[in-house]
């Protein structure tokens, strides 16, 4: 497949990508084999399995584990097919809160203007130059009973501030047109100006960046379960099991494999869509 | 000149106000939000110790008095105003020894290591756009556009966790993590970390590059150049790449803040003992005075990053100073 062919059909294979994983993540579970907490010593770590290092049972040793068990005897399988679901359930709430925030503060400052443009506008400045790690990791310390919609709240409310952005520019665009000048002077109310006339002209950028947002929240995720301050366990995430399972890396290597390229695989999907969706609005930027 | 002036007396304003703003978010977070007491005494501490600890970290006040006690700006519980205007930023809970202290020791080697990343990732990158832009649409430019693209999808941990079990531990190229011992020492230990750092940075830059060579190439005064009879090399260099680099320039600034989150996993995973590792061991012991004294310091450095890309955009770009 040349060049050309390649990019039309990236919306496409980001797609297909996308929907994998979601049903992984949504259907999967039903089919898990086994509860993604349950230990299984004796089958996954007992003796017949690992030798002498503590090594768990790998792909293909014990029937009834596919994929094998980790560090802690549980089925890997199971803990994939359920970490999916955290990863995501972060991936979409997380992007449907930033997107949210975005939209309003964005229609609101570009249709309104004055003192709150400027405020806001600022105060996306100021957010955008915050360290965001280094942020997300302080909340989650210090938030005492962190769960996944926590979690999803926060990732949320930093990311807002560049769809903010790019609404804010779009709606000014918008409101300047010729028919939306003539719905004004027709006494349209302002509220539905934005919601009829507006907002269908700022969704199409709204979902290149929700697309890309979606994968930068997988990715923070990952990173914050990596980093031990994700969703607490033993609730399983991708970026969690990565974690435990990197000191088996040289025995094990399947443990940090296999929810890695989960995590490629869907970020790998959401930027691929994104991208996709963007050159085909803009052309130029091939 | 004086354009230039003012532009950076307002720009250094706006600065100080995102640094009061980062410190007063992450102040009311540790002490409001969170206890450092509980951190400091355990989980299972009686309430009445956890109150003699209140009272002695001047917690039974107002959050806002503690933050201007905090600032320097209101006397602390011991009637001294000492804070960050005095150059104070107060002692560990866990261990005792000052801010300032642990955090100066730390900072040349986070320096060092974002350094050495932004140095790479810059020039790894412009050097990708360059060629894609050059051999753009040919298989060159789809190679290495796929390239950045897997790039910007991987993990940044997954990254640092193979390179440093293939490169480092397999192969013995690189040291597996630490700091070591002595100047060289440091920089042959934060080759491999800075060089993870910098390809996942480098993505944006190459991607950035490319899109604004491809444009800049297309424009008038370059067909002119090029018409006249310069040579394609020099129309690329002086007339391209030295244009298309002006926002490159302006990305570095804004990019700062994410070198730091990088710097933050990318010092857990190689054992690098910088600014980066301090903020995820003391925000996990719930050490409030390093969380805000690392705050303060980080985006001191982050501004300062920031004020000197835009400076350095004003004086490239004149467009850029209204």
């Amino acid at each position: 497949m040349g060049w050309r062919g390649w990019r039309d059909s990236r919306v496409l294979v980001g797609l297909v990508l996308v929907v994998a994983v979601v049903a992984v993540a949504v259907v999967g579970p039903w089919f898990s084999p086994h509860a993604p907490d349950t230990q299984f010593r004796e089958q996954l770590l007992g003796n017949g399995a690992l030798g002498t290092r503590g090594i768990p049972a790998g792909i293909g040793d014990v029937t009834g584990h596919p994929l094998g068990g980790d560090t802690l005897g549980r089925d890997v399988l199971a803990r994939l097919l359920h970490g999916g679901r955290v990863s995501l359930t972060v991936a979409f709430v997380g992007s449907l809160v930033a997107v949210t925030l975005g939209l309003l503060v964005g229609m609101y400052t570009g249709y309104v203007g004055g003192a709150w443009d400027r405020l806001l506008m600022r105060l996306v400045d100021l957010m955008l130059s915050l360290p965001f790690l280094l942020i997300a990791i302080a909340v989650q310390a210090v938030v005492a009973s962190s769960n996944i919609w926590s979690l999803c709240i926060m990732l949320g409310l930093l990311s807002w501030m560049t769809l903010a952005r790019i609404v804010r520019a779009k709606t000014q665009q918008v409101k300047g047109l010729e028919y939306v000048q003539a719905a004004r002077s027709m006494g349209a109310s302002p509220v539905r100006i934005v919601f009829t006339h507006v907002l269908p002209n700022v969704l199409g950028p709204v979902w290149i960046l929700g697309t890309s947002l979606a994968a930068s929240m997988i990715l923070a995720e990952s990173a914050l379960s990596y980093l031990g301050l994700g969703v607490a366990p033993p609730t399983p995430s991708w970026g969690s099991m990565l974690r435990e399972g990197q000191e088996l890396l040289g025995y094990a290597p399947r443990l940090v494999l296999l929810p890695g390229l989960m995590i490629l695989l869907a970020v790998f999907g959401f930027n691929l869509m994104g991208e996709g969706l963007r050159d085909a609005q803009d052309p130029r930027h091939g | 000149m004086s354009s230039v002036l003012r532009f950076a007396v307002r720009r250094a304003g706006w600065a100080m106000v995102v640094v009061l703003a980062s410190v007063t978010l992450v102040f009311t977070l540790m002490y409001g939000v969170g206890d450092p007491c509980v951190g400091k005494l355990g989980a299972n501490a009686r309430p009445e110790q956890l109150q003699a600890c209140h009272v002695q970290l001047g917690m039974d006040r107002p959050l806002s008095v503690q933050l201007l006690g905090y600032l320097g700006i209101t006397p602390g519980p011991d009637g001294v105003r000492h804070g960050l205007l005095q150059g104070e930023l107060g002692e560990s809970l866990v261990h005792g020894d000052p801010v300032t202290e642990v955090v100066w020791r730390r900072l040349p080697r986070t320096a060092l290591l974002g350094g050495l990343a932004l140095l790479f990732q810059v020039v790894l990158g412009v050097a990708i756009g360059v060629a894609a832009a050059v051999y753009r649409g040919k298989p060159m430019d789809t190679l290495l556009m796929s390239f950045t693209f897997l790039m910007i999808s991987i993990p940044g941990f997954l990254l640092g966790i193979f390179a440093l079990h293939g490169p480092a531990f397999l192969l013995g190229w690189f040291p597996v993590g630490g700091y070591g011992v002595g100047a060289m020492d440091h920089v042959r230990h934060a080759l491999l970390p800075s060089m993870v750092l910098g390809a996942l940075g480098a993505a944006t830059y190459a991607r950035l590059m490319r899109g604004e060579l491809v444009d800049t190439l297309s424009l008038d005064h370059v067909r002119t150049a090029r018409a006249k009879g310069l040579s394609p090399t020099r129309v690329l260099w002086v007339h391209g790449v030295r244009n298309a680099l002006i926002p490159v320039v302006t990305l570095i600034g804004l990019d700062l803040p994410l070198l730091v989150s990088g710097a933050i996993v990318t010092e857990e995973i190689f054992a690098w003992p910088g600014l980066g590792k301090l903020a995820l061991e003391s925000v996990v012991a719930m050490d409030a005075p390093i969380v805000v004294g690392l705050v303060v310091v980080i985006s001191v450095a982050v501004q300062l990053g920031n004020v000197t890309a835009d400076l350095a955009t004003a004086w490239l770009d004149p467009r850029a100073r209204q």
